[in-house]
């Protein structure tokens, strides 16, 4: 027998669980052959050092652990043995561990992309369209003649292209205020502390949430300040959005300012 | 629910299933209390070899244990009792010997291991037996932790295959059916892993 076919024999002969012909074979190449000898010693001296290491004990409060968690109740027991079995299949092989890391990544993107979407109101422009005829407009109008509203009501009926027998009611008369009057009242108060005298006509769309957004300048100020701050007023004020059979519809509403300079001597 | 009635709810519970499981163990004739006298130090010794950590050993005693509670029931008698009990002790260490928080942990000492291990108390505890001189009580202990060291370096398998063939001295075939492997994969990896260990011993050596 060869050296290269005896030493991987060697284990098995040292532990006695080679069949006899071979261990035969492998027993007179030993006593001819020094190497495979020395091998087979050093095997034998391995084998007794394994066998000289102490054994361990297990120490007395393991009966007080297990105990303990056999008072647990037993679903408890069972649903988190499982959970740690399938968390260890995991984590125990690597494709798997990098598979559920990569699944976890990608599901936490879906769920920070459809979160936004879900959260952010959602805006009815198009969809009241069909529906144009039987919205309750609102509308409100400020210290404006008869004929310049009708003028703005038209403009703005002709921008939002709407016929004017698709608008309910007479503009500025009959419509309910949707806005609270108090954001009027800061509003006015604090543009006609200084500057002179002007006009600003604006087209906003309210939607279903009561969020307004300016659509269209109707009438352009002569001063930029007044219509920039008449944006900022307009997206911080929450309006009560017009309804259609009970629901909450989005629907255009038109804002006329006259801004009159009062001096400080007067 | 007051946390003293939620205790003793506890205790009824511990008591309606240690007496189902009685019922289970008279199967294989031993009480639970016997099964948990007879292999405790058995599994915490092997699941200690194999992950050669102490608390990690515990927590897996543990889980081995109470694995044997809950599938006492589904223990047929097919193989013998304690080849049952080794199968769940070494598929629970293997699974626990995860590769990354080996890594994580391989930085970091056990303090009850450094106060039960700590060499003045193995030498006294040494001294005390039938080693004689000091100097062979250390030069023991440091062949130990050498040899635990070039152990927890071969890869799982063949550790466990090691371990319960030269440590806790299981036969062949009782190793074969703990692992639920053929005889000749056992033997295959005892004469692997006594291989990779003799080479590892020798470079340690040199």
């Amino acid at each position: 027998m060869l050296c290269e076919n005896v030493i991987p024999l060697l284990s098995e002969f040292l532990d006695e669980v080679l069949d006899s012909d071979k261990a035969v074979q492998v027993s007179q190449h030993l006593g001819q052959c020094i190497r495979c000898r020395k091998e087979f010693n050093s095997l034998s001296e391995l084998r007794n050092r394994l066998r000289s290491l102490e054994r361990v004990k297990a120490p007395e409060y393991l009966r007080r652990l297990v105990n303990y968690r056999l008072a647990e109740e037993p679903w408890r027991v069972r649903v988190r043995n499982e959970l740690e079995r399938y968390w260890s299949i995991i984590r125990t092989t690597e494709a798997m561990w990098y598979a559920t890391r990569a699944l976890g990544t990608v599901m936490a993107s879906i769920f920070f992309l459809l979160v936004p979407s879900t959260i952010t109101p959602y805006l009815a422009v198009e969809a009241q369209d069909t529906q144009r005829a039987s919205i309750t407009p609102a509308y409100y109008c400020l210290g404006q003649q008869p004929a310049y509203r009708n003028n703005v009501s038209r403009t703005l009926t002709q921008k939002l292209g709407m016929s004017p027998a698709q608008i309910k009611g007479q503009p500025g008369r009959s419509a309910p205020a949707a806005i609270n009057d108090l954001y009027l009242v800061e509003y006015g108060q604090s543009i006609s502390r200084a500057g002179e005298d002007d006009n600003l006509s604006v087209a906003i769309t309210v939607d279903r949430s009561g969020v307004a957004k300016v659509e269209t300048v109707l009438e352009h100020p002569a001063d930029q300040t007044f219509l920039s701050s008449f944006i900022g007023m307009i997206a911080s004020a929450r309006f009560r959005p017009a309804s259609s059979n009970g629901q909450a519809v989005a629907s255009p509403l038109v804002f006329t300012f006259s801004k009159v300079f009062v001096s400080a001597g007067l | 629910m007051y946390p003293d009635e939620l205790a003793l709810a506890k205790e009824d519970s511990a008591v309606t299933q240690r007496s189902n499981l009685e019922s289970a163990v008279s199967r294989v004739g031993l009480t639970f209390d016997e099964l948990f006298e007879r292999y405790s130090s058995m599994v915490f010794g092997l699941v200690f070899h194999i992950l050669g950590d102490r608390e990690e050993a515990l927590d897996v005693a543990q889980e081995v244990f109470l694995t044997i509670f809950c599938k006492m029931d589904s223990f047929r008698g097919e193989s013998s009792l304690k080849t049952w009990i080794y199968c769940i002790a070494a598929h629970r260490a293997a699974n626990r010997f995860r590769w990354w928080n080996r890594l994580r942990r391989r930085g970091t000492v056990s303090l009850e291991e450094h106060l039960t291990k700590a060499p003045e108390r193995e030498l006294f505890c040494n001294l005390k037996s039938d080693i004689q001189s000091p100097e062979d009580a250390l030069l023991m202990q440091e062949e130990h932790a050498e040899i635990e060291r070039l152990l927890m370096q071969l890869p799982v398998q063949q550790r466990i295959a090691v371990v319960m063939r030269d440590i806790e001295g299981f036969s062949y075939e009782e190793i074969a059916e703990s692992m639920k492997i053929s005889l000749g994969t056992v033997k295959s990896r005892i004469a692997r892993g006594r291989e990779t260990l003799k080479r590892h011993m020798k470079g340690a050596m040199s």
